[in-house]
This record gives structure tokens, sequence and C-alpha cells, in this order.
């Protein structure tokens, strides 16, 4: 597999090129599984935690024209990660967590803080969520937030018309607001 | 007061009257727990309209699920070596069984259930061997009907009613005229006509168009109710009705 510079990195995350994702995983994964797995986390956790890192990496670069690493990229993903792991631990488990096990993270570098806010992880939470109701709902809803107007979705999703779209998108966003109440992750975080 | 479930997006609309903006604004000042709300429906707004991270977020989603297919992540090899194995293995596919079972049983929205179960009730054009104005206003307003040109046929339908206010088969075709052009109310106040008539040929379609009516409006537990009544006799729709109760959704 080619290797890609950290600068190579950067610009190929900010594009969403696959290759440069796909080199990302491969050389990161079995870091940052390992220090979810050795701290209670399971399977699903691992991959949890790693795509919200590059998430927030993704959004960070997006949004800071001149965004500029003061560590490696794979140290930067790591501490954010174990971030995201350590609220993780803390609003789901209720445990008091200040230092992840030593004996995994004494050979990896981390930096501190890295940049990552409660209101990421409930964004998170609301982008999941989304994907759990009716497909034409998260349709309507992404389409109304695009400020798209009811006719135009009509016309577009084949609905007999913009009235039912409106009245459709109130009952999208009431059930995509119980499930976002309902969910245990989104619970924990509003609870802090 | 019961409060309108739909007030905070309303609110983020501006689609409140004022009166009503400026009640809501007075409860915002006083109700941390509306204020909670407030604040999460916007959020999640701000997270709807960041579509660089849905569709980022999908594609992880999508490579994460390459990966696994192709690292084979998740998959033991099995092998047969005890009897209890196959016990195991007869377990798991009835299980399997009742999930694929579950799935195909799985709700629908009600978007996917009027897509499945409606379609406009048939049109029976007769010669009709009266040639009163009347009959040739009904003969246009089914061939109206027919043609999917529903305004014209409402328009030709009421103007029938307000003679024969209780003939059934046009209060029934109204009543699906309106369901076509989205008018919900009318559409059921015009079925109900058709069932309360009591004696005439029409009830049973009457009764399963009000069924679809109550689904258009998301009003469920009334959509299930006529469904259920429905399924409990023996009309040509209660096969239909029995599956509909199976994939509304609670």
């Amino acid at each position: 597999m080619k290797r890609y510079s950290d600068e190579d990195i950067l610009r190929g995350l900010r594009k969403r090129d696959n290759n440069v994702i796909q080199f990302i995983y491969n050389s990161n994964f079995e870091k940052i599984s390992a220090l979810v797995i050795n701290n209670n986390g399971s399977d699903d956790d691992c991959e949890d935690v790693f795509q919200e890192s590059l998430i927030i990496i993704f959004k960070k670069l997006r949004d800071e024209e001149h965004f500029e690493l003061t560590s490696t990229f794979s140290t930067f993903l790591y501490s954010i990660a174990r971030l995201i792991w350590m609220k993780k631990l803390r609003e789901s488990r209720k445990m008091e967590v200040t230092e992840l096990k030593r004996e995994m993270e004494e050979a990896i570098e981390f930096e501190e803080p890295p940049p990552v806010q409660d209101k990421d992880l409930r964004l998170a939470v609301y982008q999941r969520n989304l994907k759990l109701i009716p497909e034409d709902c998260q349709r309507i809803l992404t389409l109304t937030a695009q400020d798209i107007s009811a006719k135009e979705i009509a016309e577009k999703l084949g609905f007999r018309s913009d009235s039912y779209v409106r009245k459709r998108r109130h009952f999208c966003k009431e059930f995509l607001v119980n499930k976002i109440k309902e969910d245990r992750e989104y619970q924990a975080l509003i609870e802090e | 007061m019961k409060r309108d479930r739909h007030i905070i997006q309303k609110y983020l609309d501006h689609d409140l009257p004022d009166k009503d903006m400026r009640r809501f604004e007075a409860d915002l000042e006083t109700s941390p727990e509306l204020q909670a709300d407030l604040g999460l429906y916007q959020e999640i707004d701000e997270a709807l309209a960041d579509t660089d991270v849905l569709s980022f977020r999908d594609q992880l989603t999508d490579l994460r699920k390459e990966k696994q297919k192709s690292t084979g992540v998740g998959k033991v090899p099995i092998r047969f070596t005890k009897p209890w194995h196959y016990a195991v293995t007869a377990a798991v596919a009835l299980i399997l069984a009742i999930g694929l079972a579950s799935i195909l049983d799985r709700p629908l929205s009600n978007q996917d259930l009027l897509k499945k179960y409606y379609k406009p009730y048939e049109v029976a054009l007769m010669n009709r061997s009266n040639n009163s104005v009347l009959e040739l206003k009904i003969t246009s307003a089914r061939l109206a009907y027919q043609l999917g040109e529903y305004e014209k046929a409402i328009e030709l339908f009421e103007s029938v009613l307000e003679e024969q206010p209780n003939d059934a088969g046009v209060n029934l075709y109204n009543g699906i005229s309106h369901y076509e052009l989205d008018n919900l109310n009318k559409a059921q106040a015009s079925l109900h006509k058709v069932i309360e008539h009591n004696d005439n040929l029409y009830i049973e379609p009457a009764e399963w168009y009000l069924g679809l009516c109550y689904v258009a409006l998301d009003d469920n537990e009334r959509a299930r109710r006529q469904f259920a009544r429905i399924a409990s006799g023996n009309s040509e729709y209660a096969e239909d009705a029995r599956k509909a109760l199976r994939k509304i959704r609670r």
C-alpha cells in the first residue's frame, strides 16, 4: 500500500479521498482498538471511536483553513480517540476516569488537550439516530435543513403534495427527537 | 391547556401566529425543560444541515462494512464435532428464521403503507338510460375521476350532492377525489356520509379508504381501530386490513 506523508493525509482527508482514509485506517486502527479494548470497550466501540475521531479531524480541517499539526497525524488522531473514549466511559458507565490503563499507553505519545467538545459528541448522536428513522423521513429532514422548499421536496421525492411534506416533516422531526431522547449516550451526555 | 406537540418546530420556522409566539416566548422564560427542548431542536437542525459530515459519515460506514467483509471480522470457522453442535446450529437457524420473519413483518412508515395499500377505487362507467342533466353530471364526474382530474371531478360531484346529498356512490368518489388532493378532512366527511347512510353498496370501500385517510393523517391509533374493524368482518378488504394492521407503526 502506498505511504502518505502527514501533509498528504491532511490534504486527502479534506477531499475525503478513499485511499487516504484507508491508509489512515490501516496504520492507526490497531492502536486505537487496543486502547479501547484494554479499557472495557467492545469491537463496536473501537469502530465508533475511530470513526468519531476521524470526523472531528475532518471538521477541523474543513473549518480551519490554516490548520497545522503540532504532532504527527497518528499522535493527533490517537489523542482525540483517547479523549473520546475517556468521555464515553465517564458518561456511560459513570466511572471516574482520569487515566486509561498505563501498560498500553506508555509506549504511545498523546498530546492534550485535543479539540473534542461535548457538542461534537451530541451532534454525532443526532446524526447516528437520523440513520435509524424511516428513509423518507431522513430525506425530508435533510433536504429541509438545506432550505429546500416543501414543494421542491414533494417533486423530488414523488410525494403527492407540499402540505403532505410539511405534515410528514413535523412527524419525522418529532420521531427523531424522541429517538434521540431515548438514546443512552445522549442521556449520559446531558446528565453530565 | 395542552400544548401543540409541534409548537417548537413551528416557533423555529416562524410559523406561529403573533399571539402564540408571545405565549411561547413567555413559557420559554420560565420553563428550563422547554429551553432544553428548544436547544435540542436547534442542535438537531445544525446536525442535519451539515451535509459534509453526514456524507463523510456514510463514506466511513461504507468503508467499515467493506473492511469487515474483506477481512472477515467476526467470522469464526465452525466445526461440527459433537451432537450438541448440531443442536446449537438448529437453534441458531430457528432464531435466524424468527428474525427474518420479524424483518419481513416489520412496521412500515405511513408513507410506505399508503404506497403499498392505497390505490384509487375503480370507477364503473355506465351508460345510463336516463339522460337527465343530473345523470350527465354524474357520468362526466366519474370520467374526470377516472382520468385523475380530481378538481374537476369534485366540482361535478359536489354539484350532484347539492341535489342528492345521500348518493352513496357520489359521496365515495368525492371522498377519494378529496383524498387524492390531500383534502383529508373533506375526504373523511364524505366517507363518513357513506358509512352513516348504512344501506348501500359502498360501505366497505368507504370504511377501507377512511382507514387509509387516518394513516395519511398520521393518526395511527384510529387507523388501527378502523383496520381491526374491517379485518374482523368478511369484506373484500379484510385481508388487506389484516396485513395493514401488522405493518402499521404503533
